[in-house]
């Protein structure tokens, strides 16, 4: 090796000796058992760890199982509500926190508006549990919706007071300044420009309330069981090829929708 | 005379600190008016209150004789040209010009037609489509004057419009402002830092200091007959001198200045024995020129060579230094050397006596 090659100023991490191999061992460990998953998602074998042959059978039958139809629609539900609620939340804060006047208590407003990020998430699940328990709120649909509302608020909220706080407050000053009521003003300019923040936040929104186990776990019962718990309820009865099939359907739909928005996200940049 | 705007016993607290200290004045219809001053004078604070961003804390704004105070912003005939443009970034062109005349509620025809003549008259016609991510500083600069004199505004502001462009850009904009001024014939409000700008557009400067207006007169009176020190100070370069009332008689005071030279001012005023200072600019002063009154002998201690002008300092024999400005008129003109003795003069008239 050239010697002098370690003096120049520039030096990259890729020039590192033993950046590849380094770098490959990162890579296998996080995504070989998720490859593993997949190919014996394929296994005609009863026996998970033991290959025999290529098969779909297991996909069709984890189609035709009920109960995981029946938890993928709630799980759904459950996130497009709790997204739509949060969302609309979150965007009614941020516009407040960076757009209000002398609004009191703003950092503290704010501070709270995160806490539940940093909060442990038992701890709210169990404080939710006893709050519907008083409120007496029975319906397991509407317990997971509201649960899902509240923590979602601070990872919708993120995105989109990014997005305001990189945006000049002057464009809507320059809108009124031209005859926009404030009503059109947000319409007409703030919304559009803060458009990007909202759509990150409502997706970062649906993803976590799709992936909840905790809260959804505690919370859960009245009839409503999200697809998380009730995986988590088909592994303790032990590893089924049925489950390899139903990780990997989920994997390939989350492609799908996160390639998209990736897409959008990074055009509207 | 009309009056676009009268400003009347304007104050504007922020919290305890007093932002605009009742200031009240008059802008005449139709003229090119400049607030002028350092930063924190409040001149953007007076503008934004104009344009109704900020709410007076006390005091009236009168728009062409009506009230306005009750009026949001929205609903103020006034537009502003903003520091940093605020051209909407996903909108094009045409669509910002437009955009004041679609809230107006003008017909498309209308709107067309009047953002076809906005754009000719900032020669930007070609660019109508383009987005603002695609304009240059300069050429943002007259999308967002387009834009804001679209709707005809009775008023235009404009918040220290040139200050983010380059030194060529900015001087042939001036140009260019004036020009539009007086084709438009609309009252302009100019807010400005640089004294260089507001002499050369202004029909008449406010100068503002500390909340307060130090004086509001055409920018030939504020350069030649600044009120006070601070005024001579901000406009301009000018050589300063504590000086001292002397004998004062109904028409003319004798002044005790450190140049030792026999000096006698229309008296305006003064008491004997009050200390004042005295102001002479740089350019006033001739080197090695004859049949001047004031006439002193002197050192070259510095000279910075500007190429138009060369600028000197020179050291008089009592030891004040005096800034000296010497106009390149002819070419290969006689420099004069460091250490070099020359003589110095000027008119007593160009002397002025500054008591606040």
């Amino acid at each position: 090796m050239n010697i002098s090659a370690l003096f120049k100023p520039n030096r990259e991490a890729t020039h590192y000796p033993g950046f590849g191999a380094v770098g490959i061992l990162f890579f296998s460990f996080l995504y070989f058992p998720i490859l593993v998953i997949i190919t014996y998602s394929f296994n005609s074998n009863r026996i998970v760890s033991v290959w025999q042959g290529f098969s779909w059978k297991w996909y069709a039958s984890a189609l035709q199982n009920e109960g995981l139809l029946n938890a993928l629609q709630v799980s759904f539900t459950v996130a497009l509500f709790a997204t739509l609620i949060a969302t609309a939340i979150a965007t009614a804060a941020a516009l407040v926190l960076s757009r209000g006047k002398n609004v009191k208590h703003a950092k503290l407003s704010q501070a709270v508006v995160n806490l539940p990020l940093m909060l442990p998430e038992i701890v709210f699940a169990v404080a939710i549990l006893i709050l519907f328990s008083q409120l007496g709120i029975q319906n397991g649909m509407l317990k997971l919706i509201l649960a899902h509302s509240a923590f979602c608020i601070p990872f919708a909220f993120l995105p989109i007071r990014a997005r305001l706080q990189g945006m000049d407050n002057n464009l809507e000053q320059a809108a009124q300044d031209l005859y926009a009521t404030p009503l059109v003003t947000f319409r007409r300019i703030t919304l559009p420009l803060i458009a990007p923040g909202i759509f990150a936040g409502a997706m970062l929104s649906f993803v976590i309330s799709m992936d909840d186990f905790i809260t959804s776990n505690i919370v859960s019962g009245g009839g409503a069981t999200t697809l998380p718990v009730y995986i988590f309820s088909l592994v303790k009865q032990g590893v089924s090829p049925e489950l390899n099939a139903i990780s990997t359907l989920i994997m390939v739909a989350s492609l799908l929708i996160a390639t998209p928005c990736w897409l959008i996200a990074k055009r509207s940049r | 005379m009309k009056h676009a705007i009268n400003i009347k016993n304007v104050s504007k607290y922020y919290g305890d600190y007093r932002a605009i200290k009742d200031i009240s004045f008059d802008i005449r219809d139709n003229e090119f008016f400049t607030l002028l001053g350092p930063s924190g004078c409040g001149k953007t604070t007076l503008l934004r209150m104009i344009a109704g961003f900020e709410i007076p804390s006390g005091g009236v704004i009168k728009l062409h004789g009506t009230d306005i105070q009750a009026l949001p912003a929205h609903k103020r005939c006034v537009n502003t040209v903003f520091q940093n443009y605020a051209l909407f970034p996903h909108m094009n062109v045409a669509q910002n010009i437009g955009f004041g005349l679609e809230m107006l509620k003008w017909s498309e025809e209308n709107i067309a037609a009047r953002v076809d003549e906005m754009l000719e008259l900032v020669h930007m016609r070609p660019f109508a489509a383009r987005m603002p991510a695609a304009l240059s500083g300069g050429q943002q600069q007259r999308i967002a004057l387009a834009r804001a004199l679209a709707p005809k505004p009775e008023v235009l502001l404009l918040d220290e419009p040139l200050s983010a462009l380059d030194l060529k850009l900015r001087q042939s904009m001036r140009d260019e402002l004036q020009q539009l001024q007086r084709d438009t014939g609309i009252t302009f409000i100019f807010v400005t830092h640089d004294q260089e700008e507001a002499l050369a557009m202004s029909d008449r400067i406010c100068v503002l200091a500390e909340g307060e207006v130090q004086q509001l007169s055409s920018p030939n009176e504020i350069y030649e007959n600044p009120i006070n020190k601070f005024v001579a100070d901000f406009i301009g370069e000018t050589n300063f001198m504590a000086v001292t009332i002397g004998a004062v008689n109904s028409a003319t005071a004798a002044i005790t200045n450190p140049l030792g030279i026999q000096l006698n001012v229309p008296n305006a005023g003064y008491r004997p024995g009050q200390e004042a200072t005295m102001s002479l600019r740089p350019e006033k002063i001739s080197i090695n020129t004859q049949g001047l009154e004031v006439n002193l002998q002197g050192e070259i201690v510095h000279r910075t060579y500007m190429g138009g002008y060369t600028h000197y300092k020179v050291r008089t024999a009592n030891g004040i230094e005096l800034r000296v400005s010497k106009r390149n008129t002819i070419s290969n003109d006689t420099e004069y050397q460091l250490q070099q003795r020359v003589d110095i003069g000027f008119s007593k008239t160009s002397v002025r006596v500054l008591c606040q």
